[in-house]
């Protein structure tokens, strides 16, 4: 978890920077919207906060100037018509915003608020006036009321006429008309001043709400988005690099938690995945190990073994397997069956469930019912504490495997996969292959072995027909010459009788060569000893026929290891032969055997001048009874020398010209087992 | 009756030889014999034979080639032969029909394929023109008196 904590930490300056620029994003969208917002306030308040004040004034004002022209009017009625204004000042405020003139028809001033200006003749040049009293005559419409404010001092100005009512008729003759004037002159400018203190009021409040409202944002943006985000982030990146125990804990529960919970969930069902993933990979990895060892060795038996390995190293199950075949006539069965006790692989021959070993999950009852081919080919059969895995391919029953029957939950390292049922199919599969191509190679070996006993006696026929043929010959000559007296013929005859006799002698000692299974029996001998002793040997009659045998021995041969027999009776055969092939040649009158030391092994060559071979003759010579001196050949003597030679680790080889002569080099190594 | 009559025998195993010429002796034939088979043509040109006994597997010419030359030659053509083989254990043909018995067959590849060579050869040759070994006394007589008449 440290280690987590400080990938976070290492990647949260810039996790930061980047949520602050969505943060100040937001805000900076937010802000100039706030103070379009903001200015456009003031500005309505400018104009109506001002306007309300100012209809306000103006209203009180009015009322004023009405209770004027009332008390005027009701003075004048009331007969006290010297001063009809008398008492009008008592109306007015106290404060001096507020001025009022009243001005009879002639423009006099009758009474000021200004004493000053009692009595004096209004001017209408005055600002006030000049609007409708342009040029000294009224053209706009009378007003009652209006606002100047362009002026420093903005002002409201009420002139109400004094009409010759009904009741001034008594004094005023002149009907229904304007007898003066009342004019009130009211001051805006403390109004204004109110008016310019609010709206200062407004902008600080204002100001103060803008700021409060972005502070209060960043706030609330960093305490639910900023964090949430960057623990996600986090957490995120956590999971990416690897940490799949990483969990996001969001405090709030939002959207992002939300978010968060998808995120943990992807990262648990991700580590599940994964985790199959690592199973998958362990089985395929056993899978391709229960192949290769299986497929490792060509024995059965050790294919057997391996299996019951196999069982214990990948499903840490003992077992016990039964593997056979059943005789297709008779049903018998005749099998092995490969099973542990106490660290030994132990193999037993098998013919009926009474051969089986007391091993306690070893259920004679299922062995039973498989060997009379009742179990249904199911890939698993339980029963009681052993379940059954029956071998088969193409419908014919190779064995069986019985092992503890064990439930998931029991499995050591509390995999489902330590018997995953795939894997168990894939090696049931695997083991029946193995064991039905065991199957095969016996069948294939005892065909094999058939035919090489039928070609072997066929050759032996052949072989003795030949020997027959010569006897018969002989037989008849000798008859012959009995009747005929004639005694040089009857020597003739019993030669032929003789030679005869002798080629039985030499095919029998052949075969008994040929087929004895002897290993070698190893002393420490110079082999250039026995070449001396062969040539010694055949030397004399060689010379008789003509032919001549030369030594080219090479002294610096050490002794070593070789059957003196087998070897003796090799060069016997090589030597034999030369000569034959120079007899068989007018021309041919030597015989050459040479020994050489060469670095790891010995060269012998024999070569002779004689008749040679053949191309399709020399492709034959280590044929089993081939040969082509039918007379006198048993056709095993080349196949002798082979044998002898490849179990001493060394080889024979051959080279020929037909009617030039043959070679034939026989190779021993100094250290046959290094070979 | 057949003392003008001379058999040349052309075969390279002395046993063989002298095991014919015993028989041929025996039924008073003349008879020449030849090693092998350049010295047999040598000899059929020089003096042509009543008969020729023909081994197959001689050195130098085999039996095969003999025969075929012969027949190419016409002073020889007319001379009535008997070829003598141990082919048909051999390659399981039955040089009398020229049926391969499978039986008798051991399965050998280059013994079939003598055998098939020599059938080739001898392709038209009468079933009377083959003996096989080991030669019978009684039969190659019975041959040779069929063929010498």
């Amino acid at each position: 978890m440290s280690e987590t904590d400080s990938s976070i930490n290492r990647n949260a300056p810039a996790d930061r920077q980047k949520n602050r620029s969505v943060q100040w994003r937001i805000m900076a969208r937010q802000l100039p919207l706030l103070f379009v917002l903001f200015v456009g306030l003031l500005f309505w308040l400018e104009n109506h906060l001002e306007d309300a004040f100012y209809a306000t004034n103006l209203e009180s004002v009015e009322s004023l100037s009405q209770m004027v022209v009332s008390r005027v009017q009701t003075s004048m009625e009331s007969k006290d018509a010297g001063r009809p204004w008398e008492g009008v000042e008592r109306l007015l405020p106290a404060d001096k915003n507020t001025r009022l003139k009243i001005i009879n028809k002639q423009g006099v001033v009758l009474f000021s608020s200004e004493p000053e200006s009692r009595g004096q003749k209004h001017n209408l040049t005055d600002p006030p006036c000049v609007p409708c009293h342009v040029g000294g005559s009224v053209r706009a419409t009378v007003r009652s009321k209006f606002i100047d404010k362009p002026l420093d001092e903005p002002f409201t100005l009420f002139v109400a006429p004094l009409r010759n009512t009904e009741e001034c008729r008594s004094c005023h003759t002149d009907e229904g008309t304007i007898l003066g004037m009342v004019y009130v002159w009211h001051s805006l400018g403390p109004v204004r001043r109110l008016v310019r203190t609010s709206q200062i009021a407004v902008i600080i409040a204002g100001a103060a709400a803008l700021i409060f409202t972005i502070l209060t944002t960043r706030l609330f943006l960093s305490r639910y988005l900023n964090r949430p985000l960057n623990r996600l982030v986090a957490g995120a990146r956590a999971i990416g690099s690897g940490d799949l125990n990483q969990k996001i804990q969001l405090s709030e529960r939002t959207e992002l938690s939300v978010l968060a919970d998808a995120f943990n969930k992807s990262g648990e069902r991700l580590k599940e995945s994964i985790r199959e993933i690592k199973n998958h990979r362990d089985d395929l990895q056993n899978l391709y190990y229960i192949a290769d060892q299986l497929g490792r060795s060509v024995q059965p038996e050790e294919r057997r073994r391996r299996a019951v390995e196999l069982i214990r190293s990948i499903f840490k199950s003992d077992c016990l397997i039964i593997a056979g075949h059943f005789h297709p006539e008779s049903r018998i069965f005749h099998g092995t069956v490969t099973y542990r006790e106490n660290d030994e692989i132990i193999e037993r021959s098998i013919s009926s469930e009474r051969d089986l070993p007391a091993v306690p999950f070893c259920s004679p009852l299922i062995v039973q019912r498989w060997l009379r081919g009742e179990l249904d080919q199911d890939f698993r059969i339980r029963e009681g504490s052993t379940v059954a895995f029956p071998l088969e391919r193409h419908g014919q029953r190779l064995g069986i495997i019985l092992a503890p029957a064990r439930r998931k939950e029991d499995s050591p390292d509390g995999r489902a996969t330590a018997a995953n049922p795939e894997v168990v199919r894939a090696f049931i599969k695997h083991l029946s292959i193995a064991l039905e191509l065991s199957e095969l190679q016996r069948e294939r070996l005892r065909q094999e072995r058939l035919a090489a006993i039928g070609e072997a006696l066929a050759g032996l026929a052949h072989c003795l027909r030949n020997t027959l043929s010569g006897l018969r010959g002989g037989e008849y000559i000798v008859e012959s010459a009995m009747r005929n007296e004639d005694e040089n013929r009857l020597e003739k005859g019993w030669g032929i009788l003789k030679n005869g006799v002798r080629h039985v002698e030499k095919l029998t000692l052949d075969i008994l060569f040929y087929t004895s299974d002897r290993q070698p029996e190893l002393e420490l001998i110079n082999p250039n000893q026995i070449v001396q002793q062969v040539v010694d040997l055949l030397g004399g009659s060689a010379k008789n026929k003509g032919v001549t045998l030369r030594c080219e021995l090479d002294d610096s041969i050490k002794p070593l290891p070789i059957d003196r027999v087998a070897v003796y009776q090799a060069f016997l055969n090589l030597v034999g032969n030369a000569i034959d092939a120079c007899v068989e040649s007018e021309l041919g009158d030597l015989v050459v055997i040479a020994s050489r030391d060469r670095r790891d092994d010995l060269l012998f060559t024999i070569e002779d001048n004689g008749v040679g071979m053949e191309e399709q003759t020399l492709k034959r010579v280590f044929d089993r009874f081939y040969t082509n001196k039918p007379s006198k050949g048993t056709g095993l003597g080349l196949p002798v020398v082979k044998k002898i030679a490849e179990a001493h680790g060394g080889k024979i080889e051959v080279k020929s010209t037909l009617g030039k002569g043959t070679v034939f080099y026989l190779t021993l190594p100094k250290n046959p087992r290094a070979s | 009756m057949t003392e003008l009559q001379r058999i040349l025998v052309v075969e390279d195993q002395e046993e063989t030889v002298l095991f014919i010429s015993q028989i041929l002796e025996n039924h008073n034939y003349e008879y020449s014999v030849a090693r092998n088979g350049e010295e047999a043509l040598e000899a059929m040109k020089a003096d042509p034979p009543s008969l020729v006994l023909l081994d197959v597997m001689m050195p130098r010419k085999s039996g095969l080639n003999v025969y075929q030359q012969m027949k190419k030659d016409r002073n020889l053509e007319k001379i009535p032969i008997i070829i003598v083989t141990g082919a048909s254990q051999a390659t399981g043909v039955d040089m009398t029909t020229g049926v391969e018995d499978p039986k008798e067959s051991y399965g050998d590849e280059f013994a079939r394929g003598i055998g098939a060579v020599i059938k080739e050869k001898l392709d038209g040759i009468s079933p009377e023109g083959f003996i096989e070994k080991p030669i019978d006394p009684s039969v190659l007589m019975a041959k040779v008196k069929q063929l010498l008449p």
